[in-house]
Formats: structure tokens, sequence, C-alpha cells
């Protein structure tokens, strides 16, 4: 505790929840303040205190295996067959999470069951139900990437980390010797590294990229790779339409002149009866306004892969209200460096209702649906995200690097369009903080009036 | 003292106040300050870094180790795109 009262960086006296320091700007190290906030947390939920707490937690895992029976029945009351959630291939998660929506449709409040967590661990290698949809966004630490299976058997994998074997591994474990698509969502390492090692590796169907291109020897792999494994490569675009046996993944965004790579991102929805997913890339604020005026009525998702490891620069709140996500994961590596996933994106997720899981905190994670219902299981058995409360960052907000908080008060006028008001508005913390009052209204939309 | 060595490295990507480069032939992700590259790097600029150990001394641009990768990755992106690589040998 004494250690994470002073900054490491310049020694400035910090706020013990503060995640930047006050004076330099540097992040600060997440361990401390992160099982500062589990201990918060623990004695929220508990009642207040921990000894207690733990009393109450025996009492209620003892009371969970009488009630086991009711648990049944209450699944079959909102129309669950545990038939389709269970076995499910899993090597190496452990189902921690159990929630069933009964979803009219996606954009519907959901009735929300939520089951206590299975003590077992299921090691059925196959799944019995080929009905079954799954969607692992696997903990390849900082970087992304997602698994798709099929109730066919096709597989995709969009993006794989950087190329530190942890994708591969994940898939071999998992049992899966062919990618039938892969798809890179832009070229950065920490999203085409294992992409390498995967191609190596396995049998790959066909890759798929924006076209954008970069100059590092990583990327330069990237395509060696391809070259070597003679895998048919394509370019995608919006409008296009990847057949993954009879579903779709359809291409919402996919810009190769983008200025900036992450822009350039590969957007992909793919949806199995009731239930969708997004997958976004590392799209920013400048591609989520393409497609908010290109492709709005696509965005709606169940699931979210929220973009670019939940950083400041993307889901802003017109995009999250568009996609109206029930479950919202994003995908960090544990205590990195650029204080991925930022609070003010957490909180927007949380604001609009999203159920958030991160691959820091939960470790991989699966959703798998029937096309009508859904759940998800985390390989770490925690609570969902929540967000930071917010005195806790204010300081980290007011700096975040490239946001100018130092500078004078900045009012509508300051900015040619919305779109340059929106992102200033969210750099600075965005919904509930707005220190330049850019949202009078509070909607979450800063300077409507602006063009 | 050691003596400082010099390695090639590239700019992968710019994440907030972070640069993240990738370092010599295994192209290691390093994170290194953003105000500590040349104020005219940008994203995929190749560069010469100075280090002892693991600490970055200096950081220079190699426009021509940028200019080279750029112009090698275009040719086999070319060869990509035709398919040419499904029909060799």
């Amino acid at each position: 505790m004494c250690q994470s009262s002073t900054c490491p960086h310049c020694g400035k006296p910090l706020r013990l929840s503060a995640r930047f320091c006050g004076m330099c700007g540097k992040p600060l190290p997440r361990r401390a303040q992160s099982s500062l906030n589990a201990l918060k947390h623990r004695s929220r939920v508990l009642g207040g205190k921990i000894l207690p707490g733990l009393i109450s937690l025996a009492l209620i895992c003892f009371a969970l295996t009488i009630i086991n029976p009711v648990r049944q029945n209450l699944l079959a009351a909102i129309g669950w067959d545990e038939s389709n959630a269970l076995p499910i291939n899993t090597a190496t998660a452990t189902i921690t999470t159990f929630e069933v929506r009964e979803t009219n449709d996606s954009l519907s409040t959901p009735t929300v069951a939520v089951a206590p967590p299975s003590p077992t661990t299921h090691a059925v290698a196959e799944s019995s139900d080929k009905s079954l949809l799954e969607v692992h966004v696997i903990d390849v630490g900082q970087g992304d990437s997602i698994l798709i299976r099929t109730p066919e058997g096709k597989t995709a994998l969009i993006d794989g980390g950087y190329d530190n074997g942890r994708a591969l591994a994940y898939l071999q474990a998992e049992g899966v010797t062919r990618i039938d698509v892969m798809v890179a969502s832009h070229p950065h390492a920490d999203h085409i590294g294992g992409l390498v090692e995967v191609l190596t590796a396995l049998s790959v169907g066909e890759v798929w990229t924006s076209g954008a291109t970069h100059t590092t020897g990583t990327y330069e792999r990237f395509l060696d790779a391809i070259i070597a494994a003679k895998v048919p490569y394509y370019e995608a675009r919006r409008g296009d339409a990847i057949p993954l046996g009879s579903l779709n993944l359809n291409i919402l965004h996919s810009d190769p002149n983008a200025s900036e790579l992450n822009n350039t991102s590969v957007v992909l929805r793919l949806a199995y009866g009731r239930i969708s997913f997004l997958f976004t890339g590392d799209a920013e604020h400048a591609a989520e306004y393409e497609m908010l005026a290109t492709v709005r009525d696509q965005l709606s998702a169940t699931v979210l892969k929220v973009a670019h490891h939940g950083s400041y620069t993307s889901s802003s709140p017109e995009f999250l209200a568009a996609v109206q996500p029930a479950v919202a994961i994003y995908s960090a590596g544990r205590d990195n460096t650029y204080g991925h996933p930022h609070p003010g994106t957490i909180q927007a997720l949380r604001r609009i209702g999203a159920t958030v899981y991160g691959t820091d905190e939960h470790g991989t994670i699966v959703i798998t649906t029937d096309g009508k219902n859904y759940h998800v299981q985390t390989e770490y058995d925690r609570p969902p995200i929540q967000a930071p409360p917010t005195d806790t960052w204010h300081d980290s907000i007011s700096l975040i690097p490239g946001s100018n908080l130092s500078i004078a008060d900045r009012d509508c006028s300051d900015f040619t369009t919305q779109a340059e008001a929106q992102a200033f508005f969210l750099a600075n913390g965005g919904p509930g903080r707005d220190p330049h009052r850019l949202d009078g209204d509070n909607d979450g939309i800063a300077c409507e009036r602006l063009p | 003292m050691e003596e400082s060595s010099y390695e090639p490295a590239v700019i992968d990507r710019f994440e907030g106040e972070y640069a993240v480069i990738l370092v010599g032939e295994m192209q290691r992700p390093y994170d290194i300050l953003r105000h500590r590259l040349p104020p005219a790097a940008r994203e995929g600029d190749w560069l010469r870094i100075e280090r002892i150990d693991n600490q970055i001394i200096t950081v220079q641009l190699d426009p021509e180790a940028t200019a080279a990768a750029r112009q090698r990755i275009l040719s086999k992106l070319e060869r990509l795109r035709r398919g040419e690589h499904l029909r060799d040998a």
C-alpha cells in the first residue's frame, strides 16, 4: 500500500486508486490497485467485512449444491435446454459463469437468469450437440485472437495476438487442426504475429485482410507464411460476405487507405439465429463514424468484441448505442503498459447495459449459442467488470496522452465538426466528466449542432 | 561499463504516449516513450537503436531501411494479390 502512495516514476504522492500519475502522467503499476479494487468489490458484495463475507460464501456454496435441481427447473422454465449447454469442448476453460438470456430479439431487454457457477470442469472432448456456435476470445496477453467454430464444424480465426505461441497452443489444445477462414483485422504485430505461427503449423483455407500494408518484419513474415503455405489471399470490402459453412462473416468496414492502421481494421458481423457478434479489430472513432454513416442499421449485436483493447480511442457512445450489446468483451494483457482498458470505455459499456468481460481478468472467454440463447464461460471465476468509481479515474483521464486538458476551456465553437468535438469530449473523460461542458444535455453526444 | 550495440527496429504502432517498436531479427516488441523518438517518426519507420543491455540510448531514423522494406513487401503483396504463390511449383 505504501508503494502505491507515491509515483514510482517521479515520486509524487498519489491517491491509492489512481491509474496514472497526476504529475508525470505515467501509468502506475496496476497490481496494487487491482488487488485493492478486488478487495473493495468483495467487501461490497458480501456485506462490508471480509470474515463474514467468507462465511457467507461458504454458506452460498453449500446452498447451491442443495438447490441444483431447482436451478434445472428454473432453466427449463425459461426455455433453456441444458443439453444444449453442456458438454462443451473446453480443454482449458472451467465453466465459471453460466448466464442465460431469453432473447426475443437482440434489441429487447432480455429477461436474465443467472445460474450459479458450476464447480465442474467438463473434460468431454466433443460437443454432442452439433447445433452450437462457439466464439472463443482467447487470452493471448496483450493482443487479439478470436476463434469461431460453427455448428457444421467450420472454423474461423480473427487475429492471432503476438508471435508468443499462445493462440496456436490454444487451438491445438482445442483440437483444431484446420482454420477455414483466417482474418487479419489489420497489420499490427499484436494481431498478426500469432497468425504466422498458425499458418506454419495448421492447414488454413483462406486469408482475408483489408489490404492495408505495413513495413515491419512481423508483417513481412505474415506474407511469407501465406506464400509458403500457398493459401489463397483475399482483400475484403464493405458489403462482402465471407462464407463460413452456411453462415456468413459480413464485412461492415475494411479501409486499406485509412490514415492510421487501426482504422483500416476489418470489422465483421456474424449472426446465428437471433444471436449476433460484432468483431471490431482496433477500429477507432473515425472508423466508427464511417460505419454509423454507412451501415448503422447493421451494427446491432448481442456480443461486441470491444475495439482496440478497450482503449479511449474507440467505443464512442453513438457507436455503442447503435450496437446495443448485451455482452461486451475486450482483450488486453494483464498489467499492460497502455492502461487498456480505459475506465471511460468500461463506464460507457456499463452505461448502455452491457455485461463486460476482459481477458485480463477472466482469461479466455467462450460464448456458446444455439441461435436462441447463449451462455458465457470464463477461464477464471471472477465477477463481470464494473466501471471503477468515477473519483478514481478523473486524474487518469485528464492525463491521457494526447488529450489537452491543460489548455484553456474549450467550447463547441472551437471545433469545425461534431466528430472532432466528440473525439475531444471522449479523450477528456466523455460522459460523466465533460470538464469543457460540450455535452449540455448529458446524452453522451458533444456539440450536436456542429456538422 | 558495457559497450553499446546498434540494432535495427521498426515502429509497429503508437499506443497513447508510447510507441511499440519491434527490435532486431526476432521483432521483439519494446515499449518506448514517444518523445524519445525523432519527432518525424511515423508508424512503419525503420530505426537504428543504440542500446546498452536493455536500455535504449539513442534512436535514429533509417529511411533507406524503410524504403527497402516497403519495396520488398509490396512486391510480395503483388504476388499474393495475383495468386502467383498458388501456381508456383
